[in-house]
């Protein structure tokens, strides 16, 4: 995008100074510039170089009028100096130095002075905005340096506070864990409670119904019969013993 | 044709296009004082009379051989006026032939009454007695002619003095075109710049195009040869002299590239005042700081050497005198070196021009302008540049010369 840009600018430009330039053209050689834009009609243009064309020859009345210097009395009763390009003129320099002068005196006043006032301003001002933003820079640094230890020792406090929590939840969790533990283990301690009592109670249901049967066997083997009294002394006598061998 | 020096160097008049400033005067009653005089008819006229005064004079005068015929030194006169190729007598008056060739016919009478002849017949109320004379009455081809060269010479009104023709004054002060291009330069500085002090006034830093431009010639200067050659402190009490001398002589440079204007910068008058104004600043601020008072300047002139008293006593004159004449030349060659670039520069630019003028009248025109128009476009723009080019040079070594002037070496 920005080149085609610059393209199109150095063009116009380019352009532009070849206007001007051609504009310029007739500055200081006139009679060759109207003579360049209008080859016959102006012919004469070029001073009396065209005394012997057409033209001039048939205005020329005068009794010389070929000789080259005929009409034109611009530039006749010329001074020995005239036609040097290096010819001092004392009026114009004294005039060129009073100008000189005077421009450098109300440029002095209206110009210059303003000028250097506010160069000189511009330039202590930038120098106390280079002076300020060096200050303001170490106090930044100096905010920055502290901010930073600030951070830092947030950064290790966050880590203490990690740190502790790591431990407090570690505790925590062995402390759930030993709880579970334990209430792993009662509920196991209750159970072979359970278990152990159950068993008794099996066991003791075992012996009783095996006494009965024992005594019920016993009976018939010895065909007597036991009265309810004797049966029971012997079934608590057998319980005993059974109880005694377990 | 008439020297093409003559488009470059200064003139009372500004030369536009004819078409655009064409001149249709009727009668000769119509036409500039300087222009009649210059008139051959008129001319005759006037030798006729001074012969017949200085005829008397010359009877008068005792000597035995008399005055040459009327009608033959009157011819001889009319010979002398159109003598020579490049016409170096056209248009002088008949005293100045008389002065240049009869030497010893003026030489006879006396001084006086020579200045009298010669002040009666260059007595405005000549001209203006040939102007209302109806017996000499202009033809009207004469007229028509005259027309066809005044055409396009826009003439400068003279109030304070009269000009013998459009390049040289006779008498008083006459305004030319150079001078009235350095007010207009003079004009534009100070418009410009202190439209820009008005803004660098407030210390604010530079906005906007036009305020950057101006600013930054005064930058350059500032930091690229005042600062440089004459330390921060002295680089900025010199500035407002350096930038008014680079500016003006820019702007006078850049006149010439304005189409019908030109560089009051190609005149000495103009480079050599400039390189005065230096040479004095230079002398004055010398005189004011180098110790002793005012003697300093001179004698800082001389280098210090270590020399036996003898040797010295013969030496130091010498290089005293070598040294001052040095201060002398090196401010006209600052003057003569700007003279001369602005003056060639518009010498080749005419001479390319010449080249489509010269083949105006034949076939080859149509190649010649086409090469001449582009060749002088190019050198237009090489000329722009040392426009630029030189008033830095003027400037820059106008530093290095008030510096010398000012510090002991």
């Amino acid at each position: 995008m920005s080149k085609p840009l610059s393209y199109r600018l150095t063009f116009r430009n380019l352009l532009s100074i070849l206007v001007l330039a051609s504009m310029a053209l007739p500055a200081s050689t006139l009679p060759s510039a109207s003579a360049e834009a209008e080859p016959a009609g102006d012919v004469a243009a070029a001073d009396d170089h065209g005394d012997h064309g057409d033209h001039e020859a048939d205005d020329a009345t005068s009794s010389h009028a070929g000789d080259g210097h005929s009409n034109d009395n611009s530039h006749k009763n010329a001074g020995p100096t005239m036609m040097h390009p290096q010819e001092f003129k004392s009026d114009l320099a004294v005039y060129t130095f009073i100008v000189f002068i005077l421009l450098l005196l109300i440029l002095y006043k209206f110009a210059w002075g303003p000028i250097s006032d506010g160069l000189a301003k511009r330039e202590e001002g930038i120098a106390n905005q280079i002076d300020q933003a060096r200050q303001d820079a170490e106090a930044a640094q100096e905010s920055l340096k502290q901010y930073q230890q600030q951070l830092e020792k947030a950064a290790q406090e966050a880590q203490q506070i990690l740190a502790e929590a790591r431990q407090d939840a570690e505790a925590a969790r062995d402390r759930t864990v030993a709880e579970a533990r334990e209430a792993a283990q009662r509920e196991h301690d209750r159970a072979l409670a359970d278990i152990q009592i159950a068993k008794q109670a099996a066991l003791d249901e075992v012996a009783t119904l095996g006494t009965n049967i024992a005594v019920n066997l016993a009976g018939q083997i010895v065909r007597k019969e036991l009265n309810a009294a004797d049966h029971a002394s012997l079934i608590s006598e057998s319980i005993d013993q059974f109880s005694s061998n377990n | 044709m008439a020297n093409p020096v003559l488009h470059i160097k200064d003139g009372y008049f500004f030369e536009v296009p004819k078409f655009l400033y064409p001149v249709s005067h009727e009668a000769k009653s119509d036409f500039p004082l300087w222009w009649v005089r210059l008139d051959d008819d008129f001319q005759s006229l006037q030798a006729d009379r001074v012969y017949d005064k200085f005829a008397r004079a010359y009877a008068s005068s005792g000597d035995p051989f008399g005055v040459p015929a009327k009608a033959e030194l009157l011819a001889e006169y009319e010979h002398w006026k159109h003598a020579g190729t490049a016409h170096p007598n056209a248009g002088k008056p008949f005293d100045a032939y008389l002065e240049q060739e009869q030497t010893e016919l003026v030489e006879a009478i006396s001084t006086i009454k020579w200045a009298q002849i010669k002040s009666d017949a260059h007595a405005e109320s000549e001209v203006v007695g040939y102007i209302n004379d109806s017996h000499h009455k202009w033809p009207l081809a004469k007229i028509n002619e005259y027309n066809h060269h005044l055409s396009g010479k826009v003439l400068i009104p003279q109030p304070f003095g009269e000009i013998k023709n459009l390049h040289e004054s006779q008498s008083g002060f006459c305004i030319s075109k150079f001078m009235i291009l350095e007010l207009l330069v003079a004009f534009c500085l100070v418009a410009t710049f202190s439209w820009v002090g008005r803004r660098v006034r407030s210390g604010d830093p530079p906005k906007g195009r036009l305020w950057n431009f101006f600013e930054s010639f005064l930058l350059f200067i500032r930091n690229d040869i005042a600062r440089p050659v004459f330390g921060h402190k002295d680089g900025d009490k010199f500035c407002p002299l350096l930038w008014t001398i680079f500016l003006f002589i820019l702007g006078c440079n850049l006149m010439g590239m304005v189409p019908w204007m030109g560089s009051p910068t190609g005149a000495f008058g103009v480079t050599l005042a400039l390189a005065v104004v230096i040479m004095m600043t230079g002398m004055v601020i010398g005189s004011l700081r180098l110790k002793p008072f005012f003697i300093g300047y001179w004698l800082n002139l001389l280098p210090h050497m270590e020399l036996p008293t003898i040797m010295s006593l013969a030496i130091k004159p010498m290089l005293f005198l070598i040294e001052i004449m040095g201060l002398f030349i090196k401010h006209a060659v600052l003057a003569i070196r700007l003279l001369a670039n602005m003056v060639a520069g518009h010498l080749v630019l005419l001479g390319l021009m010449m080249v489509a003028v010269e083949f105006a009248n034949s076939g080859a025109w149509y190649v010649a302008a086409p090469v001449s128009i582009l060749a002088s476009t190019l050198f237009s723009c090489l000329e722009l540049f040392v426009a630029f080019l030189q008033a830095y040079v003027f400037t820059f070594l106008a530093a290095l010369f008030l510096n010398a002037a000012f510090h002991s070496h």
